[in-house]
């Protein structure tokens, strides 16, 4: 478009700045960016990402009635330019953005809380390998592109339009840093299992997103198991461990097996929904301890370390995910928000509504 | 150069406040727990106030299911037609 037609797009307004730099200080001033600086949003930046997604800006993708905000196409785009973003990686943001929309991921919850929960996006299928996302070494970064601007880009729509500046709607205690930017790849050429968007019901030529109301990752490092039960009872004592950390139970819990793990899981030949019930049963707290570390009130009594809580409610509350670097015996451990009104949502990208599950 | 504003605005659409009940005096009370721990003793609190000065005629105690969900549609209907006057908190 030129440049007369590029002023009346968008419904956002347009501020005169006098180069990049000044434009970057503007945002600061005006509590628009995560604390970092920001690829300036120009009407042709903007235009361009749209172009390649093949969206109208002022389509609807979903509100937040709570914070009477309704979000459009074109500030998600307005906010992936600022994250770093390249064209391609738009649809891969707008579809994370659409999945924390529904009602049921209850985004509300999470990001008000004083828990601090992030938003885990995982990318599925081929639309993660055209991007270049990355799956193994230093998965949580830094140091990839589309992981850390894709992220970055939910994050700063989040801030911007959606309420949830910090301070204003974000009134999270601790926060902890997958609120800058919290995106992975599976790493399914290397997996033994079916992909994660596979196993939450879609097709493995479909890409797909899934998002998690997710607090900080803890490493289990387990150097000396390989058979399937003993590694899997050690992630399990991980699991139990890192859950009361925060609470007596989790609504979900993610699992991001690392490559050595995720061999010697391969090798065994057990299948995910084995290692899920395995995992299920396995991770459990016992009350003395749960009294102990201030999740459970009362006082501790005869018999609680014999009674047990399980730390989530069905083996597919657990998101098995095959990531991580290729060396090193490492597990991360990915407890939810302990609300349990948020639920995790895998979406299609770039497909119908009906296509998510 | 320009830049795109990235945020959005809420979209609160406008109301007209309901006329205030005065006096209180024989006035239905309702209560609406915003299901955050402690929001019951501030609620109770009041509402030992109110009905010492007020000489309530009734007190309607309601809970929203969640604190992190608006109240629904079929509670706050129930809230307007038994109350006069409608107290919410949080409390935490």
């Amino acid at each position: 478009l030129k440049d007369a037609a590029l002023q009346t797009r968008f419904q956002s307004e347009q501020l005169e700045v006098a180069d990049s730099v000044a434009a970057i200080e503007l945002f600061f001033e005006r509590g628009w960016t995560d604390g970092l600086p920001i690829v300036p949003p120009t009407p042709e930046a903007v235009e361009e990402m749209l172009e390649y997604a093949g969206h109208e800006p002022g389509t609807h993708l979903g509100s937040v009635p709570e914070r009477r905000r309704d979000v459009t196409v074109e500030k998600v785009a307005v906010n992936a330019v600022m994250a770093g973003c390249l064209p391609a990686f738009l649809p891969v943001v707008l579809t994370a953005v659409e999945a924390i929309l529904e009602p049921r991921f209850s985004l509300v919850g999470p990001s008000s809380n004083t828990a601090g929960a992030a938003v885990l996006i995982v990318v599925n299928g081929p639309v993660a390998r055209q991007l270049g996302l990355n799956s193994k070494d230093n998965l949580f970064g830094p140091g990839n592109r589309a992981n850390a601007t894709i992220g970055r880009a939910v994050r700063l729509t989040m801030i911007n339009a959606m309420g949830t500046a910090p301070g204003v709607f974000d009134q999270s205690c601790m926060g902890h840093p997958g609120k800058y930017t919290y995106c992975i790849a599976e790493n399914e050429a290397d997996s033994p299992w079916e992909p994660l968007h596979v196993d939450r019901g879609l097709h493995p030529e479909d890409s797909a997103v899934t998002v998690y109301a997710a607090q900080a990752m803890y490493q289990s490092n387990d150097r000396f198991h390989s058979d399937p039960e003993s590694l899997l009872t050690s992630i399990a004592l991980s699991m139990a461990a890192v859950s009361s950390f925060l609470a007596e139970a989790q609504p979900e819990m993610a699992v991001v097996v690392g490559y050595e793990h995720m061999q010697a899981l391969g090798d065994s030949g057990w299948t995910r929904r084995q290692i899920k019930d395995f995992l299920f049963a396995q991770a459990r707290s016992d009350l003395t301890s749960l009294k102990q570390v201030g999740k459970l009130p009362g006082a501790t009594e005869p018999g609680d370390e014999a009674r047990f809580k399980g730390v989530i409610d069905h083996a597919d509350d657990i998101l098995l995910v095959a990531a991580g670097g290729v060396a090193g015996r490492y597990t991360d451990i990915i407890p939810g928000w302990p609300g349990a009104r948020s639920r995790s949502v895998t979406r299609a990208i770039g497909q119908c509504d009906e296509c998510h599950v | 150069m320009y830049v795109l504003n990235p945020t959005t605005a809420p979209t609160a659409a406008r109301f007209v406040a309901a006329e205030r009940v005065r006096p209180l005096r024989g006035a239905r009370l309702g209560l609406l727990d915003n299901g955050k721990h402690n929001s019951n003793k501030l609620l109770d609190h009041l509402c030992d106030v109110l009905a010492e000065e007020h000489a309530l005629s009734k007190v309607h105690r309601a809970r929203k299911p969640s604190p992190f969900a608006p109240a629904p549609e079929t509670l706050l209907a129930e809230l307007a037609d038994s109350c006069d006057v409608v107290i919410t908190a949080v409390g935490d």
